[in-house]
């Protein structure tokens, strides 16, 4: 994505600041800490987009990072935060979990799946007290996905409470405080040091590019070619 | 900060101070004498109506959407209208029964909407338009014509008009024969223009393998309108309806340049989304400072019907706070003559203070309002050294001070700086 040569970096850095660097035809991306952001350095790299400069930034604890060459700027912002920043146009683009984006089911384009941040959002128990569904009258189950919970409680006829709790879900059925969780899985290492077992995959999880409706419309070309070039990048790899 | 429980208000409402409300009223006034001046006649439709006749039109996503409750004098279920448009049918269905049309009404209203996803409701000021009695693509060319001049009056003259088709993606997964359930994942997955996520569901469908690659080409039709060429071309043969609704798209295209509109048009097929009664086209304003669509409408044939009059019409409607945020956005970037120019009253015609003997200063107050100025008398309130703060903080432009001598002539006028 190269921007007109006659553009001089050092001038315009103040093009990639303020609310609206779109009108400036620059791409606005939200990336989430952690493992979606090292993987998606490695992505956007094939795709001819260097992310070296977020590295860098994260370092100073900048969170606004202007990638002049590509003529894109990054937001570094909470996973869970991704979507709010592209359903209000504060970001035109962003990265994005499977899990993240059906627990909030905004209004978005999620045009490419981007086959990283793998995992699977499982439902699992304390393997000496397995639940019997029929029999129980009240049961609890904890999570950090309340939404994406009682869609999958209610297509299976199942009536429970859910406790809403933003970490160390896997405690929760050892202390009493559920009888079962819905939470993220890679290996299973930290269930089985708990000794929890899967009882069933809600679904698999994978980082998704959504990108705001009025960026697609705004700036189609541009939106075009990120997808088009990570796309690319993903058929090649 | 506690505020006491008895003076909360619900979620979603809101009131708006002065300035906010001059503005909204500005855009509302500016957008209907534009459809006036393009002999579009303006209508008020009630608050509320009862839950089954503005059901006719909703459809069960509209119904949803729709705060209902008991009407205590009849014991039945009314509801406020989610939608104006099909209060607009239900009126031309009735009291126009007998008008040949064509009939052009427009109308600003409240609607109220309820978000399930946000546990809350939504308040939103709409203006709009309809057309009815004039069917295919001239109807649907004229109507965004006017959206465009619309939003350019109010300073969104660089808009983008997103053009779909609704008939297109129901044509489409109807010949799919895709069962019931897949056929709404795979119009989520459109609306996400999902690509991988609609082959999935496409593995299941039966249909001709032309068809099948066809539909999961459909998130990916969009761009500008030479996107309707590349379409009609990978368009599979014996599929009538997804030929016409692309010819449509194009005619209404053909239409629009013969209009010149101050806006960019965007084709975008993927477009599955919008009111149960849509038939045909499907139109969507974006500008930038909006992150969603500030303009939204389409053509409904068969909504008409549905009130007893078979009758076919277009529409849409400009969501005039979504306006009003677009301009604020965009104000610090040199469109705040835009917003500036709002706000009547507020600027150009400045107010005047009128300060001294309440019969003297009557009289002033009114030979200003005679002239057109916005007068306000002080009533004896404001101490001295309160005047001009007053007069600032109400967009007072100048004070008046009427002495106390009969001399009228010898009266100060003070300009506020």
């Amino acid at each position: 994505m190269k921007r007109p040569a006659s553009k001089s970096t050092r001038d315009k850095a103040g093009d990639f600041d303020g609310p609206s660097a779109r009108k400036r035809g620059i791409v606005t991306l939200a990336l989430p800490r952690g493992r979606i952001l090292d993987e998606a350095m490695v992505l956007f790299g094939r795709a001819g987009i260097d992310l070296s400069p977020v590295e860098k930034a994260k370092a100073e604890r900048r969170l606004i990072v202007p990638l002049e060459d590509a003529g894109m700027r990054v937001l570094i912002v909470r996973d869970a935060d991704v979507p709010a920043y592209v359903e209000y146009g504060a970001a035109d683009v962003g990265i994005a979990g499977r899990d993240v984006l059906e627990e909030q089911d905004r209004d978005l384009y999620e045009p490419l799946d981007l086959g990283i941040g793998r995992c699977r959002l499982v439902v699992a128990e304390p393997q000496d007290r397995p639940v019997d569904e029929a029999a129980h009258i009240h049961l609890r189950y904890a999570t950090k996905f309340p939404e994406i919970t009682r869609r999958h409680l209610q297509a299976r006829g199942i009536v429970a409470e859910i406790i809403k709790l933003h970490g160390s879900i896997e405690i929760a059925p050892l202390v009493g405080l559920a009888d079962r969780i819905v939470d993220l899985v890679s290996s299973g290492e930290t269930l089985r040091q708990h000794r929890l077992r899967e009882v069933e995959t809600i679904f698999p999880v994978s980082a998704r590019l959504c990108v705001g409706r009025a960026a697609a419309k705004l700036m189609p070309d541009r939106i075009d070619d990120l997808v088009a070039r990570l796309s690319r990048a993903l058929a090649a790899g | 900060m506690i505020v006491p429980p008895t003076l909360r208000l619900p979620a979603g409402m809101r009131d708006f101070a002065p300035d906010a409300a001059a503005a909204r009223r500005g855009i509302a006034e500016i957008l209907l004498g534009v459809f006036e001046r393009w002999g579009y006649a303006r209508v008020i439709t009630p608050a509320f109506e009862y839950e089954d006749v503005l059901a006719l039109g909703l459809g069960p996503a509209g119904r949803a959407a729709a705060i209902r409750f008991v009407e205590p004098s009849s014991g039945q279920v009314v509801a406020l209208p989610p939608d104006i448009t099909p209060q607009i049918a239900r009126l031309i269905a009735t009291r126009f029964r007998d008008e040949p049309g064509p009939l052009r009404l427009c109308y600003e209203g409240t609607v109220v909407r309820l978000d399930q996803r946000a546990h809350s409701q939504r308040e939103i000021i709409q203006a709009g338009v309809e057309l009815a009695g004039v069917a295919g693509p001239r109807g649907d060319a004229d109507v965004i014509a006017l959206g465009a001049e619309a939003l350019a009056a109010v300073g969104l003259g660089d808009a983008t008009v997103a053009l779909g088709h609704l008939g297109l993606a129901r044509e489409v997964l109807d010949a799919l024969g895709l069962p019931e359930d897949a056929k709404i994942l795979a119009r989520g997955r459109i609306a996400k223009r999902d690509r991988a996520g609609l082959e999935e569901i496409l593995r299941q469908a039966r249909g001709p393998k032309a068809l099948v690659r066809f539909a999961a080409e459909l998130p990916s039709l969009s761009g500008p309108p030479s996107v309707l060429k590349d379409a009609l071309a990978r368009a599979p043969g014996g599929t009538p309806g997804i030929r016409a609704a692309l010819k449509n798209l194009q005619q209404v295209v053909a239409e629009l340049s013969l209009r010149r509109i101050p806006a960019r048009l965007h084709v975008d097929l993927g477009e599955v989304r919008g009111w149960d009664y849509y038939t045909g086209i499907r139109f969507q304003g974006y500008v930038d400072g909006a992150p969603d669509a500030v303009l939204a409408g389409g053509r409904y044939d068969g909504l008409l019907a549905r009130y007893g009059r078979s009758c076919p019409a277009v529409g849409f409607a400009i969501d005039v706070e979504a306006t009003a945020g677009a301009l604020e956005a965009l104000a610090p970037e040199g469109a705040a003559g835009a917003l500036a120019t709002l706000p009547p009253g507020k600027h150009g015609n400045g107010g005047v203070l009128v300060i001294g003997p309440l019969e003297q200063a009557l009289a002033v107050a009114e030979k200003l309002r005679k002239q057109g100025r916005r007068a306000a008398v002080d009533c004896g309130e404001l101490a001295d050294g309160q005047v001009d703060a007053y007069a600032r903080r109400w967009h007072f432009t100048e004070v008046v001070r009427v002495p106390r001598s009969r001399a009228a002539n010898s009266r100060r006028r003070d300009r506020v700086s």
